[in-house]
């Protein structure tokens, strides 16, 4: 299991990627799920509960 | 009583205040909605139509202060996901299976990465659409997503809409949803069966798991930025099948500190006391002050006593009852509740369960509660 795939906050996601510019962001969040907080809420939020 | 009346009571007793009248939230569902209207259920959920005309017909026929529908189970969403947490039965209601989705083996993957296991191990197992190459069960996850958004859109329009037609204010489920840290666990990864094995046979993975769990409910509880009036609905499953050992090692020291994480982050927690926690009173009665506690079952009077003078509570009403009483009986337990709970505020009149199968109340009775407590209710 890839441990560095997934980010609860989008903030852990830059300080260990400083290289990706922070305008990038809103192409980045959605694929580092968890740091999106509505794909967030909807899968551990909705699907698993 | 006009709106702005209304939405005194809910400040003054969500504040702690005695209000002008006891506050009154009570919840159908799409399927008692549907069995009141004569409609099918089933074409129902796939019906934007349909679905407002039956819950229109909960409207019209039943007073409260506050919408009185709950519908959140959509089954296109779990469809397009080929889920086996939630399946509708053959009369159209959406079931919760007991599924496992977690082995004991996994206890420790998950305690060191929580998310990731979710992600790449308990998705695939309870939805066949993220069993899949990356690519389609990218494409699975933005049609159910979609597919949410779509649903929960028409359900806010609808009842935006018929809040102001029947003058409701809002209710307690303004904010998040989340679990507690170990039902969580429970629920739909490990299972009731799987759990309470767990629970006897690797408790120390089982607490570990627990707090491994709490920050992922922390995070559905707050947004990243708390608003005045900021509720989390929590409702709480596991605890009254457990020993007292258990919960005070497994079960409460998480769930304590995710209520008073929301606490402090500046929100209040709404609390669904699922079964009977009149065992539990003294636990409950050191979470934060004007904590909302709904209880399905249990001992009114000694709960009131515990902590009616610092938490809000409510429930208790068994609706089905209008089934095997008299209207005078019926009332004269609404009397009963009123007498116990009304006391120093803090108290709200709601069935102690979402009325789900209309065949399960007599309508003309339990509309006689509901304008009982209307009209008599008051301080």
């Amino acid at each position: 299991m890839d441990e560095k795939k997934y980010y609860l906050d989008y903030e852990d996601f830059q300080a260990e990627h400083p290289e990706i510019d922070p305008e990038w962001r809103e192409f980045v969040e959605p694929v580092v799920l968890g740091a999106d907080d509505g794909l967030y809420n909807f899968i551990v939020g909705y699907l698993l509960m | 009583m006009s709106i702005d009346e209304k939405l005194k009571i809910r400040d003054d007793l969500l504040a702690g205040r005695v209000p002008k009248r006891v506050f009154m939230q009570l919840t159908f569902t799409l399927e008692a909605a549907c069995g009141l209207a004569g409609l099918d259920l089933k074409r129902a959920h796939f019906d934007e139509e349909l679905r407002k005309k039956a819950m229109r017909s909960i409207c019209e026929t039943f007073y409260t202060d506050t919408y009185p529908i709950e519908n959140i189970r959509f089954p296109a969403v779990y469809q397009a996901l080929r889920a086996k947490n939630w399946v509708m039965s053959s009369t159209g209601a959406m079931q919760h299976p007991e599924i496992e989705s977690f082995t004991p083996d996994d206890y420790e993957a998950y305690i060191k990465n929580p998310y990731a296991t979710i992600m790449e191990s308990i998705l695939p197992k309870i939805f066949a659409g993220f069993d899949t190459d990356r690519a389609h069960a990218s494409v699975n996850l933005a049609k159910a997503y979609s597919l949410l958004l779509q649903t929960f859109g028409q359900e806010g329009a609808f009842e935006a809409q018929v809040s102001q037609e029947f003058e409701y204010v809002t209710g307690f489920f303004v904010g998040a949803l989340c679990e507690a840290p170990f039902d969580f666990l429970a629920d739909q990864l490990r299972g009731f069966k799987g759990i309470t094995m767990d629970v006897r046979r690797i408790p120390d993975l089982v607490e570990k798991a627990a707090e491994a769990t709490l920050p992922l409910m922390l995070k559905l509880a707050l947004p990243r930025k708390v608003n005045p009036g900021h509720i989390v609905f929590i409702p709480l499953h596991l605890a009254p099948f457990m020993r007292l050992p258990d919960f005070e090692r497994l079960y409460w020291p998480t769930f304590e500190k995710l209520v008073s994480g929301i606490s402090k982050a500046g929100g209040a927690s709404f609390l669904f006391a699922e079964v009977d926690w009149t065992r539990y009173i003294d636990y409950l009665a050191k979470l934060p002050e004007n904590t909302i506690i709904k209880f399905e079952d249990g001992d009114a009077k000694k709960i009131k006593t515990a902590i009616g003078g610092r938490h809000i509570i409510g429930g208790f009403f068994d609706p089905t009852i209008t089934l095997t009483h008299s209207k005078e009986e019926c009332i004269d337990e609404v009397k009963r509740l009123l007498e116990i709970g009304m006391p120093g505020g803090r108290f709200y009149f709601a069935f102690n369960r979402h009325v789900i199968d209309i065949n399960s109340v007599d309508v003309k009775k339990l509309q006689a509660v509901c304008e009982y407590v209307k009209e008599n209710a008051y301080y």
